[in-house]
């Protein structure tokens, strides 16, 4: 079990959880009370168990466009693309952002379940092409020494204004400003993966002192906006409620789920949106295949109709027979009904309907994200 | 009475499975424990038996969803659920506020089983979990 820099912070105040091989919060007060900062205020999470595989030579640029999805040659240092990684059959390996950090330095960062299947295929993919061919190029797992704080909400930019004194007006997403923090550089990314604006703090300590300083600095500083420590359970109920995908639940390469779904490709995700297709890349072949020939499946977002949650794993059923299953489903506190994600086979008409441990239970496909737009999240009306 | 955050009410009977029950009259009421409440996190629904089912001792009685997960709530007796709390469909959170106020079902029972534990035996049970 790997422990976080702030493991004796988390554990006095939080209630832990072993997640991907990690000891982390699962929450601090509870999940409805964070999930709620986060949409109305400021919430921090301690993310530091996601991957950050740092990629190094003039030969990094170019391994990663051919590994990745999207066209990471664009951005400037310093700021990230959201690129995926595929394998040979056009399946989701990961979802990653990947910053260029100039000096021919790349940082991605990836899920933590994903992590060490991505370091040891990116390794091995190095060794290989270093058989045929000259390669420069380091890479290089820095998860175990990087820390990762997530501030979300509408209040994270006034607040990361006062800690850190710069101008932060104007910057576009995923890009990234080096800041300070007692004399050390700290990226501070603009990103998250709540709905709502924020920002992400990347940073190598020495040692858990410097790690939780930082953390209680923010926490201090960030008094007067409120400021809730958010754990893992929170992250999950934020990411459903924007309707965004975690690998592992709606993306993944094998057959993890169960007999109902295969593997997932972008087209089925409905993360087209990354793909760059005027480059070669790993993958791309079988993507050109499945688009011609059409999806099967796709995934959607529900709304229960009916007062129950639907759980990984449930079967969706459409005029009496399945066509489908749940990936992600929780209640969450801002809306008054619950929320499920899964895929479903294309062409099926009529009203759905989930089994929910031997109960169907009627729902409804709607758009994402699940909370009102105009309300919540990034794009509010002030 | 408390083990580190969990309270315990003296003159309540426990499960091992975290379930507290109180017998007058030959009707038990049942709840979840402190502990249990917050194990589960926010409680989001309680799914309520039905008034007149027949429930066997240590299966299951009902289901309470939090946000995170399903958790079951074994009867501690086997009988008849006689009254289910209604206010709970509409103020679910009651289960982490008041754990001890906010009662599920109220059983008929046959016998009063002679295996749960009192107060300070589960004050014990805790602390021995707490050491794992």
């Amino acid at each position: 079990m790997k422990r976080l820099p702030l493991d004796k912070w988390h554990s006095k105040y939080g209630k832990m959880e072993d997640f991907a091989g990690w000891h982390m919060p699962l929450w601090y007060d509870g999940i409805k009370q964070e999930h709620m900062a986060v949409r109305n205020g400021v919430g921090m999470f301690d993310v530091s168990h996601m991957g950050e595989i740092i990629f190094k030579g003039p030969d990094a640029l170019v391994f990663l466009q051919w590994t990745t999805t999207n066209d990471i040659s664009k951005p400037p240092p310093i700021s990230g693309t959201y690129t995926l990684v595929l394998n040979e059959r056009g399946a989701i390996k990961d979802e990653t952002l990947v910053y260029n950090m100039g000096n021919d330095t790349y940082m991605m960062v990836c899920d933590a379940v994903a992590r060490p299947k991505l370091t040891s295929y990116f390794k091995a993919l190095k060794e290989t092409i270093g058989r045929f061919a000259e390669i420069d190029l380091k890479v290089d797992d820095q998860t175990d020494t990087t820390c990762l704080y997530s501030i979300q909400g509408p209040k994270a930019h006034q607040l990361c204004n006062d800690i850190f004194d710069i101008n932060l007006n104007e910057m576009w997403w995923f890009q990234a400003k080096e800041v300070h923090f007692g004399g050390k550089g700290v990226i501070l990314s603009k990103s998250g993966y709540t709905g709502e604006n924020g920002f992400e703090l990347f940073f190598i300590p020495d040692g858990d002192k410097e790690a939780t300083d930082l953390w209680e600095h923010i926490i201090h500083m960030g008094k007067k906006y409120s400021i809730t420590p958010c754990g893992l359970g929170a992250r999950d109920t934020l990411r459903i409620e924007s309707g965004y995908t975690l690998y592992g639940n709606e993306t993944y390469e094998g057959q993890i789920m169960s007999e109902w779904v295969d593997e997932i490709t972008p087209f089925e995700a409905g993360l087209d949106f990354a793909l760059f297709m005027e480059k070669e890349f790993i993958g791309r072949d079988s993507l050109m295949m499945q688009k011609k020939e059409g999806i099967k499946k796709k995934l959607v977002h529900m709304k229960l109709i009916e007062k129950s949650i639907s759980r990984s794993g449930d079967k969706i059923y459409c005029n009496g027979k399945p066509i489908g299953i749940v990936t992600s489903g929780t209640k969450t506190p801002l809306l008054d009904h619950s929320v499920a994600i899964g895929y479903v086979d294309i062409g099926n008409e009529g009203e759905i309907y989930i089994d929910i441990r031997g109960k169907m239970r009627k729902a409804q496909i709607v758009d994402a994200p699940f909370y009102n737009p105009k309300r919540f999240g990034a794009y509010r009306e002030m | 009475m408390f083990v580190g955050e969990y309270e315990i009410k003296e003159g309540l009977k426990y499960t091992k499975t975290h379930e507290w029950a109180n017998v007058i009259d030959g009707t038990m009421t049942v709840g979840v424990t402190d502990f249990a409440s917050k194990e589960m996190g926010d409680v989001a629904f309680v799914e309520l038996p039905e008034v007149g089912k027949s429930v066997e001792k240590n299966e299951m009685l009902c289901e309470i969803e939090s946000v995170k997960a399903v958790s079951e709530v074994e009867s501690p007796a086997s009988g008849t659920v006689s009254e289910v709390n209604m206010e709970l469909e509409d103020l679910p959170e009651k289960i982490n506020d008041e754990p001890y106020s906010a009662w599920i079902v109220k059983i008929k029972i046959k016998d009063e089983p002679s295996d749960l534990l009192g107060a300070d035996e589960y004050k014990a049970f805790i602390e021995g979990l707490d050491k794992d």
